[in-house]
């Protein structure tokens, strides 16, 4: 059982420390200024972000599995 | 003691990831943020404050923007909203007043110009001010670009009659510029203030 328990917390950590080490994928990450004036020619606006679906869907995988294996350690041990 | 510190550190800074992942993808798109400090720079026939497409049920509030940091025209800083380029003429000035929205999220769900492929030449479009103006539009032809070759200079610089012009995302996705590779353009005219 213990055993089991240090192996969920391993992962619980090394997932998180890889995922602050990494770059998360975010759909569109710079910020704005507006320095809008008449006749500017500005590029065309992107207006999608749907493209990033699979990284996304597997950072939440991912972040989900990390919060499940340390809630379940850390309850396991305050049970024990 | 010390392990269970750690793995309690690890669960909340992956729970914090999550939230801002799910965040991030769904609700809010702060690439396009811009505040709206700008005046326009060109008289307002109206402040667009809201946008109906009656013929593919959209009815969603217009938020204003201007440049980003990547010279782009602002987009909504979320994927409900529609956004007018402040750039660019207000609606039912002569010149092409732009407006854009998403096509979808960071998940692949809709967002407000998801279906906008599907509107026809006639529709109608109805842009609200805050003053309770209503201007409508017909839509007058539908274009669908390559998203190098939006013709942006040429929709400011047209100024022959009152138009609006909504853009949104469509073809296949370009990872490495984060983006689709075409831009649907739909050109309305003025039709009745």
């Amino acid at each position: 059982m213990m055993k089991l328990d240090w192996k969920k917390a391993g992962a619980a950590v090394a997932i998180s420390s890889a995922l602050l080490g990494g770059s998360v994928a975010f759909a569109q990450t710079s910020t704005t200024t507006d320095t809008t004036t008449t006749g500017t020619t500005a590029g065309a606006p992107n207006t999608g972000a749907g493209g990033d679906a699979t990284t996304t869907l597997l950072m939440l995988g991912i972040t989900g599995v990390a919060v499940l294996g340390g809630v379940t350690y850390l309850a396991r041990k305050s049970l024990a | 003691m010390t392990t269970n510190k750690a793995v309690l550190a690890a669960t909340l800074v992956s729970a914090a990831l999550f939230g801002a992942i799910l965040v991030h993808a769904t609700v809010y798109a702060p690439d396009d943020y811009a505040p709206p400090n700008v005046a326009a720079a060109t008289s307002s026939p109206i402040d667009p404050v809201r946008i109906s497409i009656p013929s593919l049920s959209i009815d969603a509030a217009v938020q204003h923007v201007g440049i980003n940091t990547k010279g782009n025209v602002g987009t909504p800083n979320n994927f409900t909203d529609v956004a007018w380029y402040q750039g660019s003429v207000a609606p039912g000035a002569l010149g092409t007043a732009i407006l854009d929205g998403h096509v979808d999220n960071g998940l692949q769900l809709a967002g407000v110009f998801k279906h906008l492929a599907d509107i026809t030449v006639g529709s109608d479009i109805y842009i609200s001010a805050k003053n309770g103006t209503r201007l409508h539009f017909k839509v007058r032809d539908i274009v669908n670009y390559p998203y190098t070759a939006v013709p942006m200079a040429d929709m400011l610089a047209q100024d022959l009659r009152p138009e609006i012009a909504l853009i949104t995302c469509e073809g296949a996705w370009v990872a490495g510029e984060k983006t689709y590779d075409h831009r649907l353009v739909v050109y309305a005219t003025l039709a009745s203030p």
